[in-house]
């Protein structure tokens, strides 16, 4: 299994973009072969900060996904490509609202793709994409770019036991 | 069935009863069957046993807040169109009759069962007599699960929420209302099997928002934001069984608690409700001779409605307590079996609105004959004698002849007349407490239908199903009224005929592929008026479910299912005369993927519902619910 963590640029669809300024963010994600492809859980988190003349209050976006990729592997290098699905979450960092209203979850669907270079002693270097649909009442699309490192291990027995 | 770890099995009481229905037309005496299995519900994602009537293709089920349902097996009008003393289909947990109905509403949260604890439900339309007791609109028998030796239990937890939140355009003109979260539903049990012995402990818990907008924006003023936002059941259930005496015997007791808003659709209106339920029951039999063997069911049944602090006026307010139960003996000469019993049932209403509690009661003798003739024919006939409360006796009927045509066709006939009896089933329990007079005739519901059955391919089945139906002295609330809050419309009794078919096909035993095809339609002719038919519109003509799933690889599967169904028109819930409120067609897809772990003790399950984002709503007054997702895990101890 692979470990992966990177920092995380993203741009919005321009009717959000024009409300939103996602700030570079940070991502992770544990990824195994599954009985095809690979499968991976990953988290994603960055702020969006209101944009000028009369910015709206800032909120944190909190990503969570099950991502599915088919790789293919040349040498050193592997790229893969799948889909993904999960869920948003957003704080919202503002009193006004009633609390029970500050953190919206909101579900996601999206392609991705990633690219990895090996390198020495299991490290291997990422870079990775996506084109992420959050189903709001007015849709946002997302898409991130995540570059960082990997590091693979082999999943320990327990692990292993509990996956079967 | 499901290649997943079965801690429990079926208890024999329940397979021979399963099996018996599903092998065929001849126990499906004057109805037309749906069986829901394990991995039905599995697939479905299924975590309350109210929503096993999604199901139930041709019950057309309704509900306002999604959480409570009505459904009407034969597609006479939907509860709100037909008067409060109509009758019920009635619900049986493992032979024990379980009284779920207040209002024309199913209290299905509150039942002494589990969704976990199911193997397997069936749904027969009625009219039928099922185990004695005369049964006008249908049954809905729900099987249990038999625990493994030793000590074992299962924790399921679900949670979900639904799409359409307003996000970060919550600042601006685009803003839209917040929507539900849905869950959490979770249920649990722990029970132990040794010897003749088991005993299980459950609860099971279920909470779900109602502040969609179709339903917050009925209530005037502010008067919403004063009320429950969600509605909470939570019923601990406890279960014990003997194999003794030559047969099984079983107990079940449940106290079932739920709060919220709870629609009557009468009034057309919500109340602030506090639903409690304390269940007992036992049932069992015992052979006592070489042929012989000796049947029984009884339980006792408080159900009390209260009120939830609120700023609506609180006037259902009551407490209604039953006692029922079944005595029969079987005797087999030959290949044929005799079955004579007696069926009893009581009722007391107390309430604040009247001084003393009222009463009422019922029951007689029935019988049954099972004959087979030579080895392709079998006629089952069963009668019963019901003496209403004051009323003469009333007899019921029901007879079916099968025929196993070759080793893959068998082909059935069928024919019952069924009334209410409202003494004995209750039903002027809700007209009493809305204030409504009795009819002054019982319903009585006639039924024929033939039903074909072939295998084919090696593995699948093949099941048309041809009925129909005449009703008398169904009363309506007839006339198209208005507003929320109106004085009450007034009943009106109706007959007409119903014809209907229902097709279907699914896969037998364990492949990779498994699925199944349900198509179901409904016409009237010869109604006494057209308001009749107006009320009838209420339940869909059509309805269509079509489920397939594929377990490529061990431990994983992937589902996906397709719901449609007709849109319906209900004149008691239009805004005016002769506009009645419309339901748009359903047009659903769900799909779900499930991965069990750690060998086999864990399932994990991710669930999308309605991902075509369609409207997805049942009731004029309803809720309508856009896309939502699920995800769940089941822990097998």
């Amino acid at each position: 299994m692979t470990l992966r963590a990177g920092a995380l640029w993203q741009t919005a669809d321009s009717r959000f973009a024009r409300l939103y300024d996602p700030r570079t963010g940070y991502s992770g994600e544990l990824a195994a072969p599954f009985y095809v492809g690979d499968l991976a859980l990953a988290l994603e988190r960055a702020t969006f900060t209101g944009r000028s003349p009369s910015p709206h209050p800032d909120f944190h976006g909190t990503v969570g996904m099950l991502k599915w990729r088919m790789p293919l592997t040349v040498g050193p290098f592997t790229i893969a490509a799948g889909a993904h699905a999960g869920a948003m979450r957003f704080s919202f960092q503002d009193s006004t609202i009633a609390p029970g209203l500050r953190k919206e979850i909101e579900a996601l669907f999206g392609l991705n793709a990633i690219a990895t270079l090996r390198l020495p002693a299991n490290f291997s270097a990422f870079v990775m994409s996506e084109y992420t649909h959050v189903w709001l009442h007015v849709p946002v699309h997302l898409t991130p770019v995540t570059a960082g490192l990997g590091y693979s291990v082999a999943a320990p027995p327990w692990l292993r036991d509990f996956l079967e | 069935m499901t290649r997943h770890r079965h801690w429990r099995t079926a208890s024999p009481i329940a397979g021979i009863v399963a099996l018996a229905v599903l092998a065929g037309p001849v126990a499906s005496v004057g109805a037309q069957t749906v069986v829901i299995r394990r991995a039905d519900i599995e697939r479905a994602g299924w975590n309350r046993v109210t929503e096993l009537l999604d199901g139930a293709v041709g019950w057309a089920r309704a509900s306002v807040d999604g959480f409570t349902y009505a459904a009407s097996p034969d597609h006479l009008p939907a509860a709100g169109e037909s008067g409060p003393s109509m009758p019920e289909w009635i619900v049986v947990v493992d032979g024990q009759r379980v009284q779920t109905e207040v209002f024309g509403v199913h209290l299905l949260e509150l039942l002494p069962i589990s969704v976990g604890q199911i193997d397997s439900v069936v749904l027969t339309r009625g009219p039928v007599i099922y185990g004695g007791a005369p049964a006008a609109r249908g049954v809905m028998s729900i099987f249990s699960r038999r625990q493994r030796p030793g000590i074992g239990g299962e924790i399921t937890y679900q949670h979900g929420d639904e799409t359409g939140d307003p996000g970060p355009y919550r600042y601006t003109d685009l803003s839209s209302p917040n929507v539900e979260k849905i869950g959490p539903f979770a249920h649990g049990d722990v029970g132990w099997r040794g010897g003749a012995w088991d005993v299980d402990a459950g609860v099971h818990v279920a909470s779900l928002n109602v502040t969609d907008t179709l339903i917050s924006s009925r209530f005037p003023g502010t008067t919403f934001s004063h009320l429950r936002q969600d509605v909470l059941s939570v019923t601990p259930t406890l279960r014990a069984g003997v194999d003794a005496f030559g047969g099984r015997h079983e107990m079940l007791a449940s106290y079932g608690d739920q709060r919220g808003l709870l629609f009557i659709p009468t009034r057309r209106a919500e109340q602030s409700l506090r639903t409690t339920s304390a269940y007992v029951g036992v049932g069992g039999s015992s052979r006592i001779a070489d042929s012989t063997t000796l049947s029984y069911e009884g339980s006792v049944t408080t159900l009390t409605a209260g009120d939830l602090l609120s700023p609506l006026g609180f006037t259902v307010g009551h407490t209604r307590r039953h006692f029922g139960g079944t005595v029969s003996a079987a005797r087999a000469f030959g290949r044929a079996t005799l079955t004579a019993g007696a069926i009893g049932d009581g009722w007391t209403l107390a309430s604040d609105a009247i001084a003393q509690s009222v009463s009422s009661s019922g029951g007689g003798p029935f019988v049954r004959a099972l004959l087979p003739i030579g080895s392709a024919v079998t006629v089952d006939a069963r009668a019963t004698l019901i003496f209403d409360g004051p009323r003469a006796g009333a007899p019921d009927a029901s007879i079916e002849a099968s025929f196993r045509l070759d080793s893959l066709t068998s082909f059935a006939v069928r024919g019952s007349r069924v009334q209410a009896h409202p003494n004995m089933d209750g039903s002027w329990i809700d007209a009493f407490v809305l204030d409504y007079d009795r009819p002054a005739r019982a319903p009585a519901l006639s039924a024929v239908g033939v039903t074909l059955g072939r295998r084919f391919l090696s593995h699948a089945r093949a099941t048309i199903d041809l009925r129909g139906e005449a009703v008398a002295d169904w009363t309506g609330l007839g006339r198209a009224t208005a507003p929320q809050f109106e004085t009450r419309p007034d009943s009106v009794p109706h007959a007409g005929n119903l014809i209907g078919a229902h097709a279907h096909i699914e896969t037998l035993g364990e492949s990779v592929w498994q699925g199944s095809i349900d198509y179901d339609r409904v016409a009237t002719f010869d109604l006494d008026s057209r308001s009749f038919g107006a009320e009838i519109a209420s339940a869909p003509t059509d309805e269509f479910r079509a489920q397939l799933s594929a377990s490529p690889v061990r431990d994983f599967r992937l589902s996906g299912i397709v719901d449609l169904a007709g849109g319906t028109s209900w004149p008691a819930f239009g805004a005016t005369a002769g506009s009645p409120a419309m339901v748009p067609p359903l047009r659903r897809v769900d799909a779900s993927m499930e991965k069990w772990l750690w060998r086999r003790r864990l399932r994990v399950e991710l669930l999308y519902r309605n991902l075509l984002n369609e409207p997805d709503r049942s009731h004029p007054f309803g809720a309508q619910w856009n896309m939502r997702w699920h995800v769940s895990g089941s822990l097998v101890l």
